[in-house]
């Protein structure tokens, strides 16, 4: 009883963040609402008991992956650009929107869910022993695939070697040479000056 | 003793002609009203700790004019705070800047939850207590970079671009930390963490772990925000940086979700590397018998005010390091030094070595 109320206000926070990240005028506000989404969709995880997958999901999507995007999108200053979209445009965007939509609608209802135990399907040492068993190909694959975005993400952007930043800056240390110098020089005569100022 | 008090109110409680579930929930809030005043009387008293440590370091009396010895200046500060007016900047996105110190507060104080205080304190017994903690943590990167945002103001701006850089790069050196710790106990339970270390205190994981709590701690002050990484507030570059347009209340959260962020993580460093609650004269013939009678939170409490006092310390007396140099260390020094070790405590897990691995 309790738990259906609670699913179905988590339930609500999460489709009313995710329109809000398609309705939002501001990007910020988009990215705010996004993150409000894998929140509470991570607390519906906690909701099936399955916390491991609840706290990955907070860890990986809202503490990096979208403080990430939110960089982007501050630095770049997203809002002032105002693009120019026809509406033929997004109406030729919104046909494969309404397919996939029409799909996962078709996918979801002709389903057969069973329900499962959180806490006994996703414990820790189970993920742990199936991905590292079972599915080992498919980690490895997705581990090296990842590496390869890493790798060409450093050498994809074609940087010139930066003018080296002065990490081995040393203060000039001051010693007795330059800290007092003598120098001779000619002092003009004493007598021509005053002559001079005379006249 | 204490336990069997507590079970038998318990007991009386639930006697008591009100639904269970409801009973329950109150006792929850009243446990968690409890855990957080606590804590902010914590962070209340260690602002003025700081305040009078670094005063004594730097051959100052700090404040010593509300009461004595000035023991109700954080009184005297909060009334303060409490009554001053806040100011919103005109240009500033009201709705953010709002919400902004509140995001910065809530996960500072959410994280408590798992943290146990000894063997039968704590509010829950989550089985990934350890990542739930991580995982409250970096949200609090939010606060930040909301409060620069909405703003709307250079300074504030700036510093939240460094903030979410800094945070993001020294998470990572800080899970490394976590990694090592939790790859020698195998459980991402706090409790279980431990219970693995009982018995004396060469029985702690800072001996094997060392270099991860050198690792682990440096990241903390880094995380937090603290001298000497305190680029994001700078008050000679960017006055105080994401705060610089907060007032009154509004800044005061900010603060006290900074403070609390540093006792969590002295906390957690306690718990992780020196044994949390348990008492460093155990095992040993006399002294253990004789230290017997002390509950283990106070213990805990006297592990994590040594790392509290390290703060201060640190910033009394390091020079705030300069930006490229605090990336440099995250990224150069403390992760690969970290993921080195993680390799170390594999082996040492294969050989079962000393006391630890076992």
């Amino acid at each position: 009883m309790i738990e259906n109320i609670i699913f179905y206000a988590i339930s609500s926070v999460t489709v009313a963040a995710t329109l809000s990240v398609v309705f939002a005028r501001k990007s910020v506000y988009a990215i705010m609402g996004m993150v409000l989404a894998f929140f509470s969709a991570a607390t519906l995880w906690v909701l099936l008991n399955a916390e491991f997958l609840a706290m990955i999901l907070v860890v990986v999507y809202v503490g990096a992956v979208m403080v990430l995007f939110l960089f982007v999108v501050m630095m770049t200053d997203a809002d002032t650009v105002h693009h120019k979209s026809s509406k033929f445009f997004s109406v030729i965007l919104a046909i494969p929107s309404f397919a996939f939509l029409l799909e996962l609608i078709i996918v979801t209802s002709k389903t057969n869910y069973k329900v499962i135990d959180g806490g006994a399907a996703f414990d820790v040492k189970a993920i742990g022993a199936a991905l590292f068993g079972e599915y080992i190909y498919a980690t490895e694959v997705a581990a090296v695939i990842l590496l390869v975005a890493i790798i060409a993400a450093i050498a994809l952007p074609d940087i010139k070697p930066a003018e080296k930043l002065e990490d081995d800056f040393e203060p000039e240390l001051a010693n007795k040479d330059n800290r007092l110098r003598l120098v001779k020089m000619d002092t003009p005569d004493k007598e021509q000056n005053l002559e001079e100022s005379a006249q | 003793m204490l336990m069997e008090y507590y079970n038998q109110a318990i007991e009386w409680l639930y006697s008591l002609p009100v639904p269970a579930e409801i009973m329950t929930v109150t006792i929850i809030l009243v446990k968690i009203a409890i855990i957080v005043n606590v804590l902010l009387a914590g962070v209340s008293y260690l602002t003025l700790a700081e305040r009078k440590v670094i005063g004594a370091m730097q051959s100052r009396i700090g404040p010593n004019r509300v009461g004595p010895f000035g023991v109700f200046q954080p009184i005297a500060d909060g009334i303060k705070a409490l009554f001053k007016e806040i100011n919103v900047p005109s240009a500033s996105d009201k709705a953010v800047f709002y919400i902004a110190p509140i995001i910065s507060i809530a996960p500072a104080l959410a994280a408590w939850a798992t943290v146990p205080f000894s063997q039968d304190l704590g509010l829950v017994d989550l089985n990934v207590g350890l990542l739930y903690i991580l995982a409250m943590t970096s949200i609090s990167v939010y606060g930040v970079i909301f409060a620069g945002w909405a703003s709307n103001s250079r300074y504030a701006t700036l510093s939240a671009m460094r903030a979410a850089a800094q945070m993001i790069s020294y998470e990572l050196a800080m899970g490394f930390g976590l990694l090592g710790v939790v790859l020698a106990c195998g459980s991402l339970n706090l409790r279980e963490i431990v219970m693995a270390q009982e018995g004396g205190f060469w029985n702690w994981y800072w001996i094997p772990l060392f270099p991860l709590l050198v690792v682990y701690f440096i990241s903390g002050v880094a995380e937090t925000n603290r001298a000497p990484f305190d680029v994001v507030e700078g008050e000679s570059e960017i006055v105080t940086g994401f705060m610089v347009e907060y007032s009154g209340m509004t800044f005061a959260m900010f603060f006290m979700a900074e403070y609390a962020n540093m006792i969590l993580i002295s906390v957690l460093t306690s718990i992780l590397f020196l044994g949390g609650w348990m008492s460093p004269f155990a095992g040993i013939p006399v002294l253990g018998e004789i230290f017997n009678f002390v509950p283990g939170i106070v213990w805990l409490f006297a592990k994590s005010g040594v790392f509290l006092f390290t703060y201060l310390w640190i910033r009394a007396t390091f020079p705030r390091y300069r930006y490229d140099k605090i990336m440099q260390l995250g990224w150069k020094v403390l992760i690969p030094v970290s993921c080195v070790w993680v390799v170390v405590v594999c082996a040492f897990k294969l050989i079962g070595f000393g006391p630890w691995f076992g």
